[in-house]
């Protein structure tokens, strides 16, 4: 191959001293990288501001003859590399140019959310139906009766039209365009003019592989796209905000939340050492805030706290448990082993750690629902009925940390008092000072 | 651990960093972006399940009183400019996008240019220094913490969670009788090879205390050379190690 002539009009643009590229003669993907060249030259964008972005593959090498800032990606990763890029300096623009199987194969997951997210990258796929690098094989754009190394897989599957997905997802510019047509260039402009996701599609000829079985040439590839659906309307229905100005803008009306709360020892703890408490209950009984609750509360003692939560996946049904330790030394072993009070609102979360009961001894103490039944245990046990007292099922847990606190076990009224300060505010904190303040007249009763 | 450390083909050094509590979670990560920025880098903050989901009092410092550093930034002539050539601490300075440097970057073995280098010598020379740059800086980069060591028969090695089960094992061993200290590992990788190696020819064993079926303690058995043997306390996970889990295998330990 000749050397790069002196006086070729896009030297500016590239690395002359890394050519001869490795495309292979008649290649599509020279006529698409020069045309994306000279689109780039004729933008009038500042090219010091203009970064490329490539994948993986032969149209992945094209960031490495271009003299821009450009970026030579992971397979398929150039669409999220290109969106960090552009929401992290907004200044720059930004381009990618790949190919089929690397934006709509492998990186076609990132292709459809960038679609759907429109930030302003202008997409350039030289498509030419395989995966010309690794061999032949059939990519996401492989026509059914094409020939190719990956035996007959390709005739099973459906190929995309990439850009009727592009319009699907959200996109308010994709244009399929010939490698051979004359205002290819023009369509590249069009498309870095576009403010949000554009993708230019460009049908071209892979030489040295896909197009030795299958006859195709720029009449065959014209005559395709002539059969494909207009798309004019979708595009146009999906026109909205640029991604990243929308979350500046959104981001700016935001108010920067208060510092955490700096929690002052006040009150002097009921009980000194390492206290473990073990708050076993269902989902919605508001378990894992009661922890909260302690943990605030021994703050408020000078203690050290840690909590730890156990609750299935989801939310809203079975068991919620949260192991807390308080101590007046910094807390190293984390774990609950013996705890010195067990807490048991509702069966599941009793279920759930029912292999602790036997271990437990009569300095244990054991403040239970009435209607919560335990395995067999030695442990000291105090019964709520909480049904009786009209206390409902989500407010058990604060309950039972005023009944503790009425009792000085783990925390006082004090602490308690100070931990909903701490952690509620306005109504909801009304309502559970006033919570606290009805349940405090029914003491638990030993079971 | 592993996967931190060889997640990927070919070799390299890699940053990691165990935080043991949720405030050190906090400053590790802090540290990890200043290593990241510092060496040029990926760090990984490697907390595990206990300690992500762990809550506890963390005091978060003024926005002015944390530091932080910056990478290097390219300088000079952008004509002459190399994005891979090695400055202070074989470190390369980096030029950002949009700088107007037009920099090259690829995940190939590549040149100073950033050219794709695929041949042996090309790999030997990008490989070599991207390894040196850690290895060569290891002391400022590892991070250890000694408890109760300096007298110890029987060293514990661990990181994390298992790290505060271990602080925990060596008071109560220490109140049997049994002269035990602790190495806690803030910085997984690179791994303090040295710091085990002198630990090894002064000790009588070596427990590593962690949240799997052995994978640091092959790597503390490997740093020991055979000079004192190396133990597991180690299980699959789901519940943090008992203390006494581990003073057991120290009592057992100190009576062979």
């Amino acid at each position: 191959m000749k050397a790069q002539p002196a006086d070729h009009p896009l030297n500016g643009l590239l690395r002359t001293e890394r050519i001869p590229h490795i495309w292979c003669p008649g290649c599509g993907i020279g006529t698409a990288f020069s045309a994306c060249l000279t689109a780039l030259l004729n933008s009038g964008m500042d090219l010091t501001k203009t970064a490329m972005v490539s994948g993986i593959g032969c149209s992945g090498r094209a960031a490495g003859y271009v003299k821009l800032d450009s970026y030579h990606t992971t397979h398929g990763r150039a669409i999220p590399f290109a969106t960090g890029m552009k929401l992290a300096r907004p200044e720059l623009n930004v381009v990618v140019f790949s190919g089929d199987g690397d934006l709509f194969a492998i990186g076609g997951n990132h292709f459809i959310h960038g679609a759907r997210r429109n930030v302003d990258l202008t997409v350039v796929c030289v498509n030419n139906f395989n995966y010309g690098m690794t061999g032949g094989q059939c990519s996401a754009t492989t026509p059914r009766e094409a020939q190719v190394e990956s035996g007959f897989l390709n005739r099973l599957e459906a190929p995309l039209d990439i850009c009727r997905v592009a319009a699907a997802a959200g996109a308010g510019f994709a244009a399929r365009v010939s490698g051979y047509d004359p205002l290819l260039s023009e369509r590249m402009q069009q498309a870095i003019r576009h403010d949000g996701f554009a993708l230019v599609d460009i049908w071209g000829i892979c030489p040295g592989r896909y197009g030795k079985r299958n006859p195709i040439s720029p009449g065959s590839i014209n005559a395709a796209l002539d059969r494909l659906p207009d798309l004019t309307d979708t595009l146009a229905a999906n026109a909205r905000d640029e991604y990243g100005r929308a979350y500046r803008e959104e981001a700016a009306k935001l108010v920067a939340p208060a510092p955490p709360a700096l929690i002052e020892a006040r009150f002097p703890p009921p009980q000194g050492g390492r206290r473990e408490i073990l708050l076993l209950g269902s989902a919605g009984q508001r378990i894992i805030t009661a922890g909260e609750i302690l943990c605030l509360a021994a703050a408020t003692a000078g203690l050290h706290a840690t909590q730890k939560n156990d609750y299935p996946i989801t939310v809203m049904r079975g068991h919620s448990v949260s192991e807390v330790v308080c101590s007046d030394r910094p807390i190293d072993y984390t774990g609950i082993d013996r705890p010195n009070l067990v807490v048991a609102l509702a069966q599941e979360g009793v279920a759930r750690k029912a292999g602790i009961f036997r271990e437990l001894g009569p300095d244990t103490v054991i403040l239970k629902a009435r209607d919560v039944s335990l395995p067999d245990t030695s442990g000291t046990i105090l019964e709520l009925d909480f049904k009786a007292l009209g206390i409902r099922s989500q407010d058990r847990a604060l309950a039972a940390l005023g009944e503790l606190a009425d009792r000085r076990l783990v925390l006082t009224r004090d602490m308690l008092g100070a931990a909903l300060q701490l952690r509620f505010s306005g109504r909801l904190l009304d309502a559970a000072l006033k919570q606290l303040e009805a349940g405090g007249n029914s003491p638990a009763v030993v079971g | 651990m592993m996967q931190a450390r060889w997640g990927s083909h070919g070799h390299y050094e890699i940053i990691a960093l165990a935080p043991a509590s949720p405030q050190e979670l906090f400053h590790l990560t802090i540290t990890a972006f200043n290593l990241s920025e510092t060496y040029r880098l990926p760090v990984l903050v490697m907390a595990d399940e206990v300690v992500g989901h762990l809550s506890e009092r963390v005091v978060i410092p003024p926005a002015a009183a944390v530091k932080t550093r910056e990478r290097v930034p390219a300088s000079g002539r952008r004509d002459r400019y190399k994005p891979f050539q090695r400055g202070a601490c074989g470190v390369a300075p980096m030029a950002a996008a949009g700088a107007g440097y037009a920099v090259h970057v690829s995940g190939l073995t590549h040149d100073e240019r950033g050219y794709p280098d695929m041949s042996a010598a090309g790999q030997e020379k990008m490989m070599t220094w991207l390894t040196e740059k850690i290895r060569a800086n290891r002391d400022k980069i590892i991070q250890t913490e000694s408890y109760r060591l300096d007298d110890a028969e029987i060293a514990i090695v661990s990181y994390g969670i298992s790290a505060r089960s271990s602080l925990a094992a060596v008071d109560e061993a220490r109140a049997a009788g049994i002269r035990a200290g602790l190495l806690r590992l803030v910085t997984v990788w690179p791994f303090p090879e040295e710091l085990i190696r002198d630990l090894a020819g002064r000790v009588r064993a070596l427990v590593t205390v962690e949240l799997n079926l052995g994978q640091i303690h092959l790597e503390v058995e490997r740093c020991a050379r055979g000079q004192a043997p190396a133990i597991l306390v180690g299980h699959a996970g789901g519940a943090v190690i008992p203390p006494e889990e581990i003073v057991a295998r120290l009592s057992a330990v100190s009576r062979t």
